[in-house]
This record gives structure tokens, C-alpha cells and sequence, in this order.
């Protein structure tokens, strides 16, 4: 730029030369940060970045556990199948076809041809194989990270019978062997880390067979991918995508409407609705399989039955349960808490899988009703006592509320629960507290209620084996390990329902799993306060191609429950789709290509201000020193 | 205007040095040895209590990190002998102490990666921030304190004060809201967040430009946060220094005011800026957990940060062990600085 020709003592020059220096190295980038489209410009007209503000991992799809990880290994390896965009039924994706015996014990999977790993290397049934019998090695990492997909399977019996032919048997008929969302791994990676590495091996740069492929990962930064040209379905529409980390979701809100971002996922309610009538900004208040609860220590207790815990034990009373579900105002959480992008729950399978989910009888609902409430309670001979608390043989109906401080929603819904409570004559302790603690004590039985959610998948198996008797504490004292139940759950009825929905498929498995939940539902373990709704918001000025899911305006554009189907489909506005293969899901895209922001700024722009103030600013700062300097010197040869 | 200070405190130094020539210099051997070894014992108590801190946690870690994901009892096992934490408790003890003495600081729970290369990911980021706005901070600061000092209950001391006074009250995340929203969102000249832009990987000038478009907002946030400290500190100290003998006599001798605020005054009221100057660097890796939360700033406040909310005990224990380090070493190097800058610290 300017070099100083002037003598070394000429200090004057050297600072001038500097400050033109940072003033012009600042400008030319504040200027981008001006129009949305202009820093879209420059970062690539294709080029999509998301927003997450759960950071990503790692690339190693044995050891991650965030959205943000499962989001991407879905885009660097293919599984055999997806969960279908329209209605979670199984979808063909590296698996073309499957069979099983007519004993229903041995699976048959026929693996698409032609298909490279993205180092050049054919994808063959031998790494489908590979990866099973990976996933099956009994206590391995492996096992434990895919266990919900391949329990069943006899590690043994894994094999690849041809190039393209791979036969798996189970220990006893498992119609979910048709849904296997394990990543499939090259072998020829994957068999130079051993078992004991694989807990800790970073898998930095990622050999996969899926539409993308990873070019960069910073951690607590962003994970870079970019478009494998050579993808079986077909090159995806945009050429690179970014995974940005926010700590702040103020700041990835503002991101998104300033253009540096094109998707911002996990906003609050309340940042979501600051994005409305934005220009070019599209929000999807989505549902989704999330829910928080009113848990209830229903008798805690190890898996042999041995009561453990100082739980109060009117708890154990259904009665108490129901009467408490009756008193909570679910309408105003909803309302206050989620600023209605929500709705009040029922049962624990969300209606987003309504082959799954139980729609309770209107009048079996626990709607807001403290009348019913009381006069339950009054009925049960908890009488009105001193203090406005409810007494009964002696005994005040006075019970514990936990709830994870971290959660701002938690920290909301809390002093409601205690003010409906308190109005029925139930004294309530609030206690929040940090997720660990919070873990231990519910394992040990040490509590009586508290709220806390959980994110339900479209395979039901899960959540509901959190209510089986197996999923109770085990261990000894002073500290149990806690299993899954954290209600203390346990029916005789339900557990046989259980295993019963896992040897059948289709419309019987679904009756099951509805029966199942009819039964919880008139228990009341839990009392679900709302199914709550993933506030997503995007670029639609700039982007097009999303396909929701559920097929639907407002399904889910990404961060879809266990599949990926818009990431294959996005393109730039103005272009249209390249990807080939009809399996893919491109078909179902919403949204036709919104007018392009026709935002061309003329004059100078914001960031060029911003530019030159950072210079004026350099420049007067280093004057006055200057000046300062020159006084002192000249000072100093006076004197 | 510092180094000048600064010169002038060496000439005071050799002036002493000449004057007590001998017997202090053992002594002054003596004395730093013993600072330094005082120092290596708090890091040793640092280490020893660093482990027990992040035992007392609730028992079961790997417990955390699976809620909500399908696993059973003997899979938790597995997890639990991956990171170590099931062994005896003596047994962890000693593993700790042995690793971290051949500088080998545990695997990180949330990347799998060892924790030295978390830390050292977010080591340049912090570096560069809460670095260059020290730098700054220092600098302006220090002159506002010497002007307003200097000509107490002038215009400029008054307006200064006062400002100061807000900055130094003001906490440094709420101001980052304000900053954000004004020249991210409605302005949106600065960046929001991160440390880069997603380009096709510019290069060079570009890239240092671009990486200055980001430093900007949070390095003036933390610049005016900390600044205010220094110059409230200075203008005190230099306003301690006004009634003194020795500016009589040195305006007697027929010196500027300028001279004489700029050769003494100053070089006196300079030991506690110095001091906190020190200190405040020993807090520079720690970073500014607020302010790299806010702008998403990828540095050692933000890992921690994360680290936190996983919860990633190895990254905290190797982030809290190289705070406590390196506040241990600013303190020592205060230590030794004033040693030197002040001849009373010497002879006492």
C-alpha cells in the first residue's frame, strides 16, 4: 500500500501509513456487511450457512451426541434407509430393496450399485457388512451408540453374500430391521482403528458416501462441507455448507437478518417473532416430537422391586396425580411461556406421528379444571386444613418440585406449577437445580415432582420403554444408577404391551403402542404440559428447495427428526433442481422461488460508513498521539 | 507517554542501584528466588485442588452426557471406562497427578480430542482480543487518568469521571447487547458473531481485514469496560502524587508542567497502574466469558463456556489450570516488576 520513504525517525509517517493501513484493511469487509444480499454475494451464491446453537462435536458418528452431530454424519454417510419424508415409513437410500424370511428371522438387504466412497474407493456390500458386525461387537462403543437399531442382531451372523447382498438374522422377528439409521463406514478406513481408539478417534477428515463431505471442522466454530460432485442421486443444488456455532441466539437472529446466515435453528419464541416481516425471511413454526412433563415419583423403587428414596408417598396415590393434572393451566404456558408455539400434550408419543400418537377422549382430557381438582382431593380425604394446605390423617399434602435452573422454560413454567398447586391446598417447595444433581436425586428417589422434557423419535420403541420396570434404578446406595425411568413406572400390563409392539409391524404395532399409552394416560406418571414447536426461520430471498417433513408448510425444514431430506434439495433462488434420483424426496419441495431481493443499494452503504469511521478513528487516535509525541519531543529539545 | 514513564523509572532504578551497590544484590537474588518458589507451591495447591473441585461434582458424568439417547447399564459401563471415571478414587489421583505433570491434560468428554488441543484451538482467538484490548485499554486509559489527574476538576476530568464511572459499572455483556443490536442489527455495518466470514476462502489482506471486521465489536466492548478501571486508578494515584515536596521542587527549578508531570509525577503515580496493569494480564487467557459468549467469539471464555454447559470436566479442569497459571505468573511477574520499579519494595 504506502510505503514510508521517510527517514526511521520520522515517526509521524510510519503512524499515518498505519492507520491508512488498519482504516482500509477494516473498510473494504465492513462493507460487506451492509446489504443481505451483497454478503451473500460474497460468500457464493450457493454457498448455504446455517445457524446452530448446539455446537457440533466432532466427526466421529460413534461418540457424537448433539442435533448439530447427528445432522451432519446424516450428510456425510448414507444409512440404508430413511425415515420417508411424507410419513416416516421406510424409505430405500443405500439399501435399494430388502426381504425378510418367511420365520422372520433372517434379513436380506440388497445394496445400490455404482455407488463410490468420496476417496474414489466402490461402496460394496463388504462395508455394509463391515459396519454391522462393527455395531453388533456385544459392549462395545460401537453397540451402545446404534443399540436402538441393532440390539437384535447376531453379531455372528453378519455376512455379505456377493458384491451387492448382505443377510443379517436376529434373535427374535423385529419388524424395525426395515428402518436402520446407522451409518454406513468404509472399511477400508474403519478397520485401522481399532475398538479401543474408536472412543477417541476425531475422524477429522471423514470418508462417506453421502451428499456432502466435510472440507473443515473448527470446534466451538463451524464444520464447512461442500456438494459431492459424485453423489448416487445426484450433485446437491447448493456447492457448500456451513454449520456456524452461536453462543448467542440474539446474535444468530440478527445474523440471519443481516444475510450472513440462511437458517437459524433453536430461536426463543420471542426472537422469532423479532424476525417477523423481515424481507426475505421465511419462519416455519414447526412441530415437533419435543415435549416437557410434570414428572410424579410414582414409588421409587431398584429393578428387583426394593423401595428406595424419600419420596412422599401420596404420590403413589393415582388419585393425587389426576387431581393435580386437573389444576394445571396448560393454555397458559402455552400462552406465556411459548407465546403459542406450542400446544397443550396429552400423550407421549406427539401428534406429528399421528399413526402413534393417542388422542385421549375429550372427556378423559385433564383440562383446566381446579374445581374438579379440589373436589377430587376432597374425595380422596384430603380435607382443607390450617394455612390453606390439606391434611389427612394428620399429615399436610406438602410435596417438592424440582427443575433444571440451565432451562429458561423450566425456570418459567415452575412458579405457575406452584401457584396452581398452592390454589388447590398442595404446599409446594420450588427447588431449582443443575442437571446433574438433578439426575442423581431422581435416580436415588429423592424427590417428589419435577418438570423436564424429552425429544421423541419416529420410532416409539424408546419412549416408551422409559415406563417399563426395567428402566427403574439399579446399584446400591449411596448412589443408585438411575436407568431411564425416571417416574418409577412400573405395570405388569404395560411391560407385556412393550414387548409386544417390538414382533409386530404396521397397523397392530400401532394399536399397541396407542394402548399403551391409554394406559399411562389414566395412571398419570407423568402429566405433559405441552408439546412445544421448533421455531425455524430462513433466507427465502435467497434459497428455495426445502422439503419439509412433515410434508407440509410448516414441517420441519431441517433438523427433521432423524432425516435430511431438504439439505439434498436446496438450491439457489432462480436455479432449478439437479439432483436425479426420484427417491430423494426433491419432488415434495415447498416454497416457489420468492422474488430475489431486488436490493440494489445505491450510494454508499452502512458498511462502508462503518469502514470509514473505523479509519477516521485510527487516524484521529494516531494524530493525537502524535501530536502528543511531537509536543514531548520538541519539549525535550528545548529544555 | 508510557515508555517515557518507563525510562524514567529505569534511570531512578540505576540511580539506586549505583547508591546501594553490593549488599542489596543478594538479597534482591533472595528475594526473587523465594517469590518464584512461593509461586511453583500456590500452582502445586491449584493442581492438588483442582481435582478435588471437579470430584465433589455429582458422581456420574457419563450419566449426563447420554440423557437421551437409548442406553443400557453395562453400555454405561463402557463409557464410564472410556473417560476413566469409574476408578477408585486414590487411583484417579494419582493418574491426574502423573498426566498433568508430563502435560498431558485428559481427552476432552465432548470431542474426543485431548484437552491441549480444545485449548490450544482457543488460545490465539482470546490471545488476539482480550490481548489487543489491553493494549488499548492500557493505553487510553492511563492517559485519560493522567489528564483528568492532572487538572482535577477541569471540564475534561469532570466529563471523564463521570463516563469512566458509567463504563466501570456497566456490565460488559449488556453493553455488548447494545453495540450488537445497533451496529449488527440496525446498522448492520459489524459483524454478529464468529471471527470470519464464510468466503471462498479469502486470502491474505482479505482475510486480515475481515478478521479485523469481526475483532472490532467485541474488542471495543472490553476495551471501554477495562479502560475505565485504568484511568479512575491513575487519576487517583496521580492525584495522590499533586501535593508532593518533590513537584515543588521541581517546578522550582523552572521545569514545564508538562516536564514535571511527564519525568515525576507520573513515574510515581504509575506503581499502581502497573501493578493492576499485571494482574488484569494474568486474566487475559481467561478470556472474557461474557463477551466471547456474546459474539460467539471461538476463544478459551467461550470453550469454557461450552465447556460448562455440557459438562466437560476434563476442559474445565485444563481451562482452570492454566487461568490459575497464568494469573500465578502475572502475579510473580508484578512481583518482580515492581522489585524493580519501585526501590522501597527492594530494601523493605
Amino acid at each position: 500500500m504506502i510505503r514510508s520513504h521517510s527517514t526511521p525517525g520520522s515517526l509521524l509517517t510510519r503512524l499515518l501509513a498505519a492507520a491508512v493501513l488498519f482504516g482500509a484493511a477494516a473498510a473494504p469487509a465492513a462493507m460487506l456487511g451492509g446489504q443481505p444480499a451483497q454478503a451473500a454475494k460474497v460468500r457464493g451464491p450457493s454457498t448455504f450457512v446455517v445457524g446452530n446453537t448446539a455446537a457440533v462435536d466432532g466427526m466421529n458418528p460413534y461418540v457424537g451426541l448433539t442435533n448439530a452431530d447427528f445432522e451432519v454424519y446424516g450428510l456425510v454417510y448414507d444409512n440404508l434407509m430413511d425415515y420417508g419424508q411424507t410419513n416416516y415409513a421406510p424409505s430405500p437410500r443405500l439399501a435399494t430393496s430388502w426381504s425378510v424370511s418367511k420365520n422372520k428371522l433372517v434379513w436380506t438387504y440388497h445394496i445400490r450399485h455404482g455407488v463410490k466412497w468420496s476417496d474414489g474407493v466402490p461402496l460394496t456390500a463388504a462395508d455394509v457388512a463391515y459396519t454391522f458386525s462393527r455395531d453388533t461387537i456385544p459392549g462395545s462403543t460401537e453397540e451402545s451408540d446404534n443399540s436402538s437399531y441393532v440390539a437384535n442382531i447376531v453379531h455372528s451372523s453378519v455376512k455379505a453374500i456377493g458384491k451387492y447382498t448382505v443377510q443379517m438374522a436376529v434373535t427374535k422377528p423385529t419388524p424395525n430391521m426395515d428402518l436402520l439409521i446407522v451409518p454406513i463406514l468404509p472399511k477400508h478406513i474403519w478397520e485401522h482403528v481399532s475398538e479401543k481408539q474408536v472412543s477417541n478417534f476425531p475422524n477429522n477428515n471423514p470418508v462417506g458416501s453421502g451428499p456432502f463431505i466435510v472440507t473443515n471442522f473448527k470446534i466451538n466454530q463451524s464444520v464447512t462441507l461442500k456438494a459431492n460432485p459424485n453423489y448416487w442421486g445426484g450433485k446437491p443444488g447448493i456447492s457448500k455448507l456451513i454449520f456456524n456455532d452461536f453462543t448467542n441466539p440474539s446474535a444468530e437472529a440478527i445474523a440471519l437478518k443481516n444475510g450472513s446466515i440462511d437458517f437459524a435453528e433453536g430461536l426463543t419464541a420471542s426472537l422469532f417473532n423479532s424476525l417477523r416481516g423481515q424481507p426475505g425471511i421465511t419462519l416455519d413454526n414447526a412441530p415437533s416430537g419435543n415435549w416437557d412433563e410434570l414428572a410424579f415419583n410414582t414409588g421409587a423403587a431398584t429393578v428387583s422391586g426394593k423401595p428406595i428414596g424419600n419420596g412422599n408417598p401420596v404420590l403413589k396415590d393415582v388419585n393425587v396425580r389426576r387431581a393435580i393434572s386437573y389444576a394445571l393451566n396448560r393454555e397458559q404456558l402455552v400462552k406465556h411461556v411459548f407465546l403459542n408455539y406450542a400446544e397443550p400434550a396429552t400423550s407421549p408419543i406427539p401428534p406429528i406421528y399421528p399413526q402413534y400418537h393417542y388422542n385421549p377422549p375429550a372427556n378423559e382430557i385433564y383440562n383446566y379444571d381446579p374445581k374438579k381438582a379440589e373436589a377430587m382431593l376432597t374425595a380422596d380425604g384430603w380435607k382443607m386444613g390450617p394455612g390453606g394446605i390439606r391434611v389427612k390423617d394428620g399429615k399436610q399434602l406438602k410435596l417438592r418440585l424440582y427443575f433444571g435452573s440451565d432451562s429458561p422454560t423450566y425456570t418459567q413454567d415452575a412458579p405457575y406449577v406452584k401457584s396452581w398447586l398452592t390454589a388447590i391446598g398442595i404446599g409446594v417447595t420450588v427447588t431449582g437445580m443443575n442437571e446433574s444433581t438433578e439426575t442423581q436425586d431422581i435416580g436415588n428417589g429423592d424427590y417428589d415432582m419435577f418438570i423436564w422434557g424429552w425429544g421423541v423419535e419416529p420410532n416409539p420403541d424408546f419412549q416408551l420403554s422409559v415406563f417399563t420396570c426395567g428402566q427403574r434404578s439399579a446399584g446400591s446406595p449411596p448412589n443408585y444408577t438411575p436407568g431411564w425411568s425416571d417416574s418409577f413406572f412400573c405395570d405388569n400390563q404395560y411391560d407385556s404391551l412393550y414387548a409386544a409392539q417390538k414382533l409386530v409391524g404396521g397397523v397392530a404395532r400401532q394399536k399397541i403402542v396407542k394402548q399403551m399409552q391409554q394406559i399411562l394416560y389414566a395412571d398419570e406418571p407423568y402429566a405433559l404440559l405441552y408439546y412445544y414447536n421448533d421455531t425455524q426461520a430462513f433466507r427465502s430471498d435467497l434459497f428455495t428447495g426445502f422439503a419439509p417433513q412433515p410434508d407440509a408448510k410448516n414441517g420441519l425444514m431441517l433438523f427433521q427428526e432423524v432425516s435430511w431430506w431438504s439439505y439434498r434439495c436446496l438450491r439457489p433462488v432462480g436455479t432449478s433442481p439437479s439432483l436425479t434420483d426420484h427417491n430423494i424426496g426433491c419432488q415434495h419441495e415447498i416454497g416457489a422461488p420468492a422474488q430475489a431481493a431486488a436490493a440494489a443499494s445505491s450510494g454508499v452503504s452502512g458498511g462502508m460508513i462503518g469502514g470509514i469511521a473505523a479509519a477516521v478513528v485510527v487516524l484521529v487516535a494516531g494524530g493525537l498521539f502524535l501530536a502528543r509525541r511531537r509536543s514531548a519531543a520538541t519539549a525535550d529539545e528545548r529544555e | 507517554m508510557l515508555d517515557g514513564a518507563l525510562a524514567a523509572a529505569q534511570e531512578l532504578r540505576e540511580e539506586e542501584a549505583g547508591a546501594a551497590n553490593g549488599g542489596t544484590g543478594l538479597g534482591l537474588v533472595r528475594l526473587l528466588s523465594v517469590k518464584v518458589v512461593s509461586a511453583l507451591i500456590t500452582l502445586f495447591f491449584v493442581i492438588v485442588f483442582n481435582f478435588f473441585l471437579f470430584r465433589v461434582l455429582p458422581a456420574d458424568p457419563a450419566r449426563n452426557l447420554v440423557r437421551g439417547s437409548t442406553l443400557t447399564a453395562s453400555q454405561m459401563a463402557v463409557i464410564n471406562r472410556t473417560f476413566g471415571v469409574g476408578l477408585p478414587l486414590p487411583r484417579q489421583f494419582w493418574n491426574y497427578l502423573a498426566q498433568t505433570f508430563q502435560g498431558h491434560l485428559g481427552i476432552s468428554f465432548q470431542f474426543h480430542i485431548p484437552v491441549a488441543s480444545v485449548i490450544g484451538a482457543a488460545l490465539w482467538p482470546t490471545i488476539l482480543l482480550v490481548g489487543s484490548s489491553t493494549v488499548l485499554s492500557t493505553i487510553i486509559g492511563v492517559w485519560i487518568g493522567i489528564r483528568a489527574g492532572w487538572d482535577r476538576g477541569s471540564t475534561f476530568d469532570r466529563t471523564s469521571t463521570a463516563i469512566c464511572n458509567t463504563l466501570y459499572a456497566m456490565p460488559d455483556f449488556w453493553l455488548g447487547m447494545v453495540l450488537l443490536i445497533v451496529f449488527a442489527s440496525k446498522w448492520a455495518i459489524f459483524p454478529a458473531g464468529g471471527m470470519h466470514s464464510f468466503g471462498g476462502g479469502s486470502t491474505g489482506f482479505a482475510s486480515v481485514s475481515d478478521l479485523l471486521w469481526h475483532l472490532t465489536l467485541p474488542a471495543v466492548v472490553l476495551t471501554l469496560v477495562y479502560l475505565a478501571e485504568y484511568s479512575l486508578v491513575m487519576r487517583s494515584s496521580l492525584i495522590d502524587e499533586l501535593g508532593s515536596d518533590y513537584l515543588l521542587t521541581a517546578r522550582a527549578k523552572g521545569l514545564r508542567d508538562a516536564m514535571v508531570r511527564r519525568r515525576h509525577a507520573v513515574p510515581n503515580a504509575l506503581l499502581p497502574s502497573i501493578t493492576l496493569i499485571m494482574l488484569n494480564l494474568g486474566f487475559v487467557i481467561s478470556g472474557a466469558i461474557t463477551t466471547e459468549t456474546v459474539f460467539s467469539w471461538p476463544g478459551l471464555g467461550l470453550a469454557s463456556y461450552n465447556a460448562l454447559n455440557y459438562p466437560d470436566y476434563p476442559v474445565l479442569e485444563g481451562a482452570f489450570l492454566l487461568f490459575s497459571a497464568a494469573v500465578i505468573a502475572a502475579n510473580l511477574v508484578a512481583d518482580l516488576l515492581l522489585t524493580v520499579f519501585d526501590p522501597r519494595v527492594r530494601q523493605a
